[in-house]
């Protein structure tokens, strides 16, 4: 077989120089691109279980001197106070995985059902609606963090982990554009049938449209469960001392007054809150490709 | 039209076998060539509105019933126009001084908005005085039509009232007339209990809401002084107030014509859905009501309501910061805000400094969203382009370690980022180490006393690592979504362009990019409107608590400074973000009128 090929290649051998020198060239690139893009990642994983020095961020090497675990059970024994329950980080990651769950299930379904009625009715008001929460995205949010801080003031939830899973879930219907538009594409015929078939509304959504959103369901769950682990501003505002949220402890963290005391701990932290993130974006990407290209491309 | 053409050769016209800069240049000159027949055929009226125009842009349209987008063209000529003036005026006068490249950027973007807008006034009134040649009627105000159809409407509704109150038995007279105190109550009778039960219960609510404290928080809005309470609660309790009163009064129309429409069948002795009818219908033809009701309160309380208080703040004195007159509100220092009109937008554009800071945060911004954008697009389709060549093996496995940086958190990836290039973090001990620190001293680009380079602290470098790092975190987004997009180009474009012997450049530059820009330019317009509102990666990278704008700074991160740390500077915030969303908001406009999916929604059914 191979020599079959080989013969007749010889003939163009010119061309085969050139197709080998590209194949060579750009796995090459591709080999060099990926590296440059890994050498950060690579980096903190090794701070984050070499022996940790007490420089803050200064290495001398790249890789480091002497191994250890320390930093992980630094990590999951350092309380701030002798009074917490738990260890500050092992606090912080509750709340933050519990605010990510329940935000997952609540915004998912919240801009499903939106965006599956706006996609389906018809109704006075709708295009307004529509409008209105166009519009609203565009204001920078974070300006409305006062009165939304005076209003879960009001709501006597300050400093409760409920008070960031009622903002997140109740901003879930006005991100129903992404979704509303793959509904668009699905055809009306569906519907028509289950109709004829007496199924109601409400059924039509659970039984027919939840199985068939698969992918756009998963690429906003993804997003869902993404959010509280990069929201610093709320986060920030709303929770304070011990009870915060990954994002604002590991921030206060790398502060310049408690950068040297706790590095190692924020790399090996960081490893920590890396591994949910990454295995679901890496073993999610089909649908998160689905769900960009649903929401970035319209003709 | 076929003598018109013949009569003018020197008319540019688009052709899909000319090149697209050329077709887009004859798409640029069509007003002109059109504003000749457009101004000679018509009436003397418009050759004067038309003559107007071209000095006033959008007068014209305003004089020929276009009233609100004339309107609209010549308030963002008038405003544009104004600033840069005004800017030119401060910068010759010194009253503020800016980089060079600041200014021009500034100034650019200014004029250029100026002339484009002049080029879209005077496109459309020239489009307009074609129509009317023509015959054709043109689309008048929205405004005034708006509310003709709904004068209309009311009157029409009014006359049916009428009608059916006249031809109604006494019961139901009484049930027409109950409706206009008691909401909801006549359907009690008429079987829709759920119905009836509903708004008669509203109604109650908002009864007892406003004794117990809606009428004075309705009055507190105007004053901002409840004793004991502090201004800005107030002022929130009384948007909510607002907005409770606005939904009461929409009900009770909605009970009125609900009623109507009860009776109305009546008569025609059609008899009500019964209880578990119109329960049932909540899960059917009703859905919607039930689906959008949790969506739409959360949208209310947590972003209308936060929203309506951000730009209310603008107008009242509420800043922390001193010398602006402002006031923290404190009932026990007896201190309340009040309001104070535009003086906080005259404070942003008349006080040399705040002038200053949001000109050079602006120009950053601009060149900030552009850069972001561009580059991570470009770098997203260069990648995919190569990972989507045949010869390259593993591509899953590539694809997926370039994904990380994108699923890493950002505050973790961004954080390291940032520790990496300190002044004594690892890039630096490792330049130091190869030697390149003391090269760099010999040469004389560090001074002796650091040892380092100082990558935050150099506005120019700050920026560079803040575009690459950025594209760092923002290529593999793109990759993923243009190598989805790659595959879907038709195969048979590039054999017949290897047939006729195009070279890969030209494949590239004639099917590829054409391609994939036409299929992703939303999604490139709404990265650049997010890129200027993108408050992670520079705050994470260069955010600090100094509450003055840096080099680095954009809008929102200035922002953030100003409110949250350092001062609290609540109103110049405000009026700051009003700025920023009348610039975010412009674009989008533009955008969304023109992709088509959100034109034909139904095109796809």
């Amino acid at each position: 077989m191979e020599n079959v090929k080989s013969k007749k290649v010889k003939s163009r051998s010119n061309q085969t120089a050139n197709a080998r020198w590209d194949m060579i060239w750009s796995n090459a690139l591709v080999i060099i691109v990926t590296l440059l893009w890994l050498v950060p990642v690579i980096w903190v994983v090794l701070r984050a279980f070499g022996k940790y020095d007490g420089q803050g961020y200064v290495s001398q090497t790249f890789f480091p001197t002497e191994y250890s675990m320390k930093n992980f059970v630094d990590l999951f024994t350092y309380k701030s106070l002798r009074s917490n329950p738990l260890p500050d980080f092992v606090q912080w990651l509750l709340n933050t995985f519990i605010i990510a769950i329940v935000n997952t299930i609540l915004t998912t379904f919240f801009t499903i059902l939106t965006a599956y009625v706006l996609s389906r009715f018809r109704f006075g008001g709708r295009k307004l609606m529509m409008n209105i929460a166009l519009i609203l995205g565009m204001f920078p949010g974070f300006m409305a963090m006062i009165a939304v801080y005076l209003i879960l003031n009001m709501l006597n939830m300050i400093n409760s982990i409920w008070s960031l899973l009622i903002y997140y879930v109740a901003g879930a219907g006005l991100g129903f554009f992404t979704a509303k538009g793959y509904f668009d594409t699905i055809g009306k015929e569906l519907d028509e049938a289950a109709m004829l078939d007496g199924a109601s509304k409400a059924k039509i959504f659970f039984k027919i449209f939840l199985p068939l959103a698969k992918p756009i369901i998963i690429y906003t769950a993804l997003l869902a469960f993404m959010a509280p682990w990069s929201d610093y501003i709320l986060a920030g505002l709303v929770l304070s001392g011990n009870n915060q949220t990954v994002a604002v402890g590991l921030y206060n963290w790398m502060d310049v007054s408690n950068v040297n005391q706790f590095f190692g701990m924020f790399c090996a932290a960081a490893v920590i809150v890396a591994i949910p993130t990454v295995t679901l974006y890496i073993s999610l990407q089909k649908f998160f490709i689905s769900g960009i290209s649903a929401g970035a491309v319209k003709g | 039209m076929e003598k018109e053409q013949s009569k003018k050769k020197f008319e540019l016209k688009e052709s899909p076998s000319r090149s697209s800069f050329y077709n887009f240049i004859a798409r640029f000159a069509l007003p002109f060539q059109r504003f000749k027949d457009s101004f000679l055929d018509a009436s003397l009226y418009r050759k004067i509105t038309q003559i107007l125009n071209l000095f006033l842009a959008g007068i014209g349209s305003i004089l020929i019933g276009e009233v609100e987008i004339g309107l609209g063209l010549f308030a963002a000529y008038g405003a544009l126009g104004f600033l840069f003036v005004y800017v030119i005026n401060q910068l010759a006068t010194g009253f503020i001084t800016l980089s060079v490249g600041d200014a021009i950027v500034v100034l650019v973007i200014v004029g250029f908005g100026f002339l484009a807008v002049w080029y879209a006034s005077f496109k459309k009134h020239t489009k307009d005085n074609l129509f009317k040649n023509r015959g054709e009627p043109l689309n008048g105000s929205f405004i005034a039509s708006f509310f003709i159809k709904l004068a209309k409407s009311i009157a029409g509704f009014i006359r049916d009232y009428n009608k059916l109150d006249k031809e109604s038995d006494a019961k139901h007279k009484i049930f027409l007339r109950v409706s206009w105190f008691v909401m909801g109550l006549p359907l009690f009778f008429m079987n829709r209990i759920l119905n009836g039960f509903v708004m008669l219960g509203l109604q109650l609510l908002y009864i007892f809401y406003m004794i117990y404290r809606g009428a004075s928080d309705l009055v507190g809005l105007f004053t901002l002084h409840q004793d004991g309470v502090f201004s800005n609660a107030t002022l929130v309790t009384g948007i909510i107030s607002v907005i409770i009163t606005i939904a009461f009064i929409a009900l009770y129309i909605i009970n009125i014509r609900t009623v109507y429409k009860a009776v109305d069948e009546e008569n025609r002795s059609i008899s009500g859905p019964g209880f578990k009818n119109e329960v049932k219908s909540l899960a059917n033809d009703k859905f919607y009501i039930s689906g959008l009701i949790v969506p739409v309160l959360g949208a209310l309380v947590f972003t209308i309501i936060p929203l309506t208080f951000m730009i209310l703040v603008a107008f009242t004195n509420y800043s922390g910061k001193s010398g602006t007159g402002g006031v923290i509100p404190n009932p026990i220092a007896d201190t309340y805000l009040g309001w104070t009109g535009f003086d906080t937008f005259k404070r942003l554009f008349a006080d040399p400094q705040n002038l200053r800071d949001m000109l050079t945060v602006f120009s950053w911004t601009m060149i900030w969203a552009i850069l972001a954008t561009f580059t991570c697009y470009f770098g997203g389709l260069l990648l995919a382009m190569l990972l989507n060549k045949k010869s390259i093996k593993g591509k899953v496995v590539y694809r997926s370690l370039l994904v990380i940086s994108m699923a890493l958190p950002q505050f973790v990836s961004l954080l390291v980022m940032k520790t990496l290039f300190a002044d004594n973090g690892a890039v630096n001990t490792m330049l130091y180490k190869w030697g390149i620190i003391q090269w760099m001293q010999q040469v004389g680009w560090i001074s002796d006393l650091d040892a380092f380079v100082k990558f935050w602290s150099t506005p120019a470098l700050a920026k560079t690592l803040i575009i690459i790092i950025n594209m760092w975190v923002g290529v593999p987004y793109y990759m993923l979504l243009l190598s989805g997009l790659l595959i879907n180009i038709p195969g048979s474009y590039y054999e017949a362009a290897r047939i006729e012997g195009a070279s890969k450049w030209k494949q590239f530059s004639k099917i590829t990019f054409p391609y994939i820009l036409h299929m992703t330019t939303p999604a490139l317009i709404t990265s650049f409107v997010s890129n200027i509102n993108n408050f992670n990666v520079i705050w994470f990278l260069t955010g600090n608590a100094d509450g003055v704008a840096d080099d680095t700074d954009i809008l929102i991160t200035w922002l953030y400074k100003i409110t949250m740390k350092g001062v609290n500077d609540y109103n110049l915030g405000a009026a700051i973000g009003i700025v920023m969303f009348i610039i975010s908001a412009s674009v989008s406009l533009i955008v969304y009128q023109r992709s088509s999916s959100y034109k034909d929604e139904e095109a796809f059914r």
